[in-house]
């Protein structure tokens, strides 16, 4: 394994943000600065095309965070205006105190500044940023190569990000840094019959290098058996039944139907139905739900936030009982609730909200075969395409691209695509009757917060069975 | 800072083994306000000032008396050493040179055919900026005495100074005026607050456009306070209206693009009518789409595209044949047709039928969903309904729940357009569309 190493701007502007620090301080009852330096590589194998470039993630730049008489504003910038460290610290406090004058700020609470000084260095096999691109385009080109046979699969293409995060915090009292690596990879395919196209694809991913292409290369034949079966797809009949969730799926129902509903500036804005349920029954006695940065290790997992809060491991709901929401800083102290280290930012130059990091229900006892005899009438749902919340009125949206139907307790054959799943909240976690022992967790994707904010991070667990609406 | 890259790449070319044989520099430089809204009051200020370099570098080689072009693009910070520039350059061009692509050219320069309108926001002070927007909104919100309201309006503004110049001596530059808006408004129901969630995109400080967005939000939340769960029901007609109806709208558009055809993801082929899957299917309304490159009031407006090409109203699909594909310069050389440039916006024609017309008889009609998908190579679409006006023949009863699926594979020829036209996110519209035979999923 290799250790990660922090950013040398980082670390020679580290200096300087001490000095801005110390001469805002005397001028507002709370300063701190988030610096950030994340850069890396995108890799595309395309039908007749190779293509390198950088993922949507590289970014690098300050925020400056000032509270005075309760009031909160923020200001940040990809360069530092000016130095020494007097003069861009004039600069930011111009700039702090115009934005302060707003009539319309609400007070908060002081915000703490608790002593603490950290450091995190993660660890990868392969470093994408010492291999060779010609190779790396080699294996991307090979996947998607061997995916397309020109006649069931007419184009495939694959791709491979990483993204080497480093991040430093400041405040007078903070002095905060973590440098890690996280990768994904994809491989998509399109079958073709007529004008008739069908999608699907498998995605991988983790706080690892280039080591992840190897469980993507595993993935082909299965892929094009499915790309094959979904040509011959049919619609869903629509209705209630039993469902399967794969552990991607079902991971994006406590991500989706819970996890956005408990991220606690929901609760500020009073926009979340959960609030009502704290200490209630929101689920069966097998549903049990945590998300956290800390306890796992896949693309949501950090050592401190974007407001300079450790991470913690949170238990959203043990054995169907809502127990605890997940925080940023400024709705914690609004709501005097504890801080759980989950106030992200899409960048720097974004506003922090509290966002999800790692999300998943606990295993269970069952094992998958056990839960597919146990189908009367239902279908095994995987391939999530997309999910969205609806915290206040408890809706939930998933769609996935591969239903196969389950009669008496064996698979017919039958596939149905796309598949919309729908449902309230509370009657789909009530009805959760079987969890698996199986535990994976998955983070390809980005969760938005409506529809901008992207943040990285992952979800998963085991399979579940429970009953939704599709169609 | 665009000095210094140029200098690092004259001296790659001088004094290194693999030459840059052409590149593109895009700089953007933005300016942003932002206000966070809970009810009235503001979570917090903040202000923003980016800046960012994407450069693209492509390596010429010839294998087998053949050209090939490779290419690679970097980010190169604002806060870059000259000797950080030089380090990221050499690391895209051993990249690039590891491409081995069809050869293509960069666009060479010529004079824009398009002028981007300049801003009203140009005009105002950053605070009146943030301030006659929000005052649009707030003011709608009262005409609603309480019976609707804001529960959270979050507020940008952005001014862009976009330059994109390339080593053929292309040198375009633009200002753009950005604004945008998500906001979440709320009524009581008998079971509690109900709320509906919606954003808008704006280059004008257009107080009509944004009075009328939210006004319309507000009076449908109230309906939703009021909605039953969407009942089972036969195939009954589904009308798409606003960013859904856009969305069937730019699922033609965007299998148009040369990069989609050249890769086999679309199944358009030019000179085909692209609204019926086979030549026994009869289409209900024929089809016509241009690309736009500037629409009044919308921020994606631009007189070039990503490559540096300059754009010009062009016809795409002509009485639903596919007529012209738009599209990377680099794809359409690669297929052999005429360069016209990647469009980020549409126009499409009206349909024959009213907006009164499409409800004479029953059908449903969504209004908000949860999250509208279409996939934009299979055309398979669906949604959970958040509040949809469900005719029956006798009256109009608000409902929610459920969804709605299907294929633009399968339910493309049967669509009707509305008379109606409207600006929405990336086009000028009809408002609203008549699909047949979609599914819909009921919860009682």
């Amino acid at each position: 394994m290799q250790k990660r190493s922090h950013s040398p701007f980082l670390l020679a502007a580290k200096p300087q943000l001490v000095g801005i620090i110390e001469e805002l301080r005397p001028h507002f009852d709370y300063i701190s600065a988030l610096a950030t330096d994340d850069r890396g590589l995108s890799y595309f194998a395309l039908p007749g095309e190779t293509r390198t470039s950088e993922p949507m993630w590289v970014q690098r730049g300050f925020v400056f965070r000032a509270q005075r008489r309760g009031k909160v504003a923020e200001y940040a910038c990809a360069v530092l205006p000016g130095a020494p460290a007097t003069k861009a610290a004039a600069e930011i406090r111009a700039r702090l105190e115009a934005l302060l004058a707003d009539p319309t700020l609400i007070a908060f609470p002081q915000i703490p500044d608790e002593p603490a000084v950290s450091e995190y260095l993660g660890e990868i096999e392969e470093d994408p940023f010492r291999a060779d691109p010609e190779a790396i385009l080699a294996r991307l080109t090979a996947l998607r190569e061997k995916l397309t046979d020109g006649k069931v699969v007419v184009m495939a293409q694959s791709r491979y990000e990483c993204v080497d995060v480093s991040r430093l915090f400041l405040s007078p009292k903070r002095s905060l840094i973590q440098s890690f690596l996280w990768s994904q990879a994809y491989l998509f395919g399109v079958a073709r019959r007529g004008q008739v196209s069908k999608m699907s694809y498998r995605p991988v991913s983790g706080r690892k290098g280039l080591e992840l292409l190897r469980t993507l290369e595993t993935s082909v034949p299965e892929l094009a058996r499915e790309l094959s079966d979904l040509l011959g797809a049919q619609p869903m009949e629509p209705g209630e039944y039993e469902v399967i969730l794969d552990p991607d799926m079902a991971g994006t129902l406590a991500h989706e139907a819970f996890g956005h509903g408990v991220e606690t500036d929901m609760f500020f804005k009073k926009r979340a139905r959960a609030v009502e349920y704290l200490g209630k029954r929101v689920g069966s006695d097998l549903v049990t739900m945590y998300d956290g940065a800390a306890g796992v290790d896949q693309t949501g997992s950090y050592l401190f936030d974007d407001e300079g809060v450790f991470s913690s491991k949170t238990c959203v709901i043990d054995r169907g009982i809502f127990k605890s929401g997940i925080s940023d800083t400024l709705s914690a102290l609004a709501l005097n609730i504890p801080r759980t280290g989950n106030g992200r930012r899409e960048a720097y130059s974004h506003k922090a909200y509290a966002r999800m990091t790692n999300t998943y229900f606990a295993p269970g006892t069952s094992n998958l075969d056990e839960m597919i005899a146990s189908v009367k009438h239902g279908w095994k749902l995987s391939q999530l395409n997309s999910g969205m919340e609806d915290p206040r009125n408890w809706g939930i949206q998933l769609i996935c691209m591969v239903g196969r139907e389950i009669q008496d307790g064996k698979f017919t054959g039958r596939v149905a695509s796309p598949i919309v799943c729908s449902g309230y909240v509370p009657d789909v976690l009530s009805a959760v009757s079987m969890v698996s022992g199986d535990f994976e967790l998955g983070g390809s994707g980005a969760c938005g917060k409506g529809h901008k904010e992207y943040a990285k991070v992952s979800s998963g667990g085991p399979y579940v069975k429970t009953k939704m609406r599709l169609g | 800072m665009i000095d210094t890259i140029r200098e690092a790449i004259a001296s790659i070319n001088e004094h290194d083994s693999v030459k840059i044989s052409d590149w593109r520099l895009v700089e953007r430089r933005l300016q942003r306000q932002e206000r966070y809204y809970i009810a009235a009051q503001a979570e917090q200020a903040r202000a923003v000032d980016e800046a960012s370099y994407s450069l693209t570098v492509y390596v010429d080689t010839v294998i087998n008396d053949k050209r090939f072009r490779g290419e690679a693009t970097v980010t190169l910070q604002p806060t870059f050493s000259p000797e950080d520039c030089a380090a990221k350059i050499r690391q895209a061009v051993f990249a690039a040179s590891k491409s081995h692509n069809p050869w293509f050219g960069l666009p060479a320069p010529s004079d824009l055919k398009t002028a981007l309108p300049v801003s009203g926001f140009a005009a105002l002070s950053p605070a009146d900026q943030v301030d006659v927007v929000r005052r649009a909104f707030y003011s709608a919100a009262a005409q609603f005495k309480g019976s609707a309201r804001i529960n959270a309006l979050e507020l940008f503004i952005i001014e862009e100074q976009k330059r994109l110049i390339n080593s053929r001596g292309v040198d375009y530059s633009a200002t753009i005026w950005r604004g945008y808006s998500e906001f979440v408004v709320e009524a009581d129901s008998r079971d509690g607050p109900v709320e509906l969630f919606d954003d808008i995109e704006f280059s004008e400080p257009d107080t009509a456009r944004l009075a009328e967005t939210i006004g319309d939000r507000l009076a449908q939340v109230r309906d939703r306070a009021l909605a039953r769960p969407t009942p089972q029901m036969e195939r009954i007609p589904v009308i798409l209206r606003g960013k859904e109806a856009e969305t069937v709208f730019s699922w033609f558009f965007d299998n148009s693009r040369t990069e989609m055809i050249y890769s086999k993801a679309s199944a358009f082929e030019p000179g085909e009518n692209v609204q019926k899957a086979s030549d026994r299917e009869d289409v209900a309304e024929p089809l016509d789409v241009w690309s736009e490159p500037v629409i009044s009031g919308l921020p994606s407006s631009t007189a070039f595209d990503t490559d540096g090409f300059p754009l010009e109203r062009t016809p795409v699909i002509e009485k639903g044949v596919l007529t012209t594909l738009i599209g990377s310069v680099r794809h359409a050389d690669w297929l052999g047709v005429p360069r016209k440039g990647a469009f980020p916006l549409f126009s499409v024609s009206p349909g024959s039928m009213s907006l009164e017309a499409m409800h004479a008889a029953p059908y449903l009609e969504p209004v908000m969903f949860s999250d509208f998908q279409l996939d934009p190579v299979t055309g398979d679409f669906g949604a959970e309904l958040r509040l949809a006006y469900y005719f029956d023949g006798k009256k109009v009863i608000p409902v929610s729940g459920g969804s709605i699926s299907g294929s633009l594979s399968t339910l493309r020829s049967s669509m009707r357009r509305s008379r109606e036209t409207a600006v929405a996110t990336l086009s000028r519209c009809p408002v609203a569309i008549l699909l047949q035979g979609a599914t819909i999923t009921g919860i009682r």
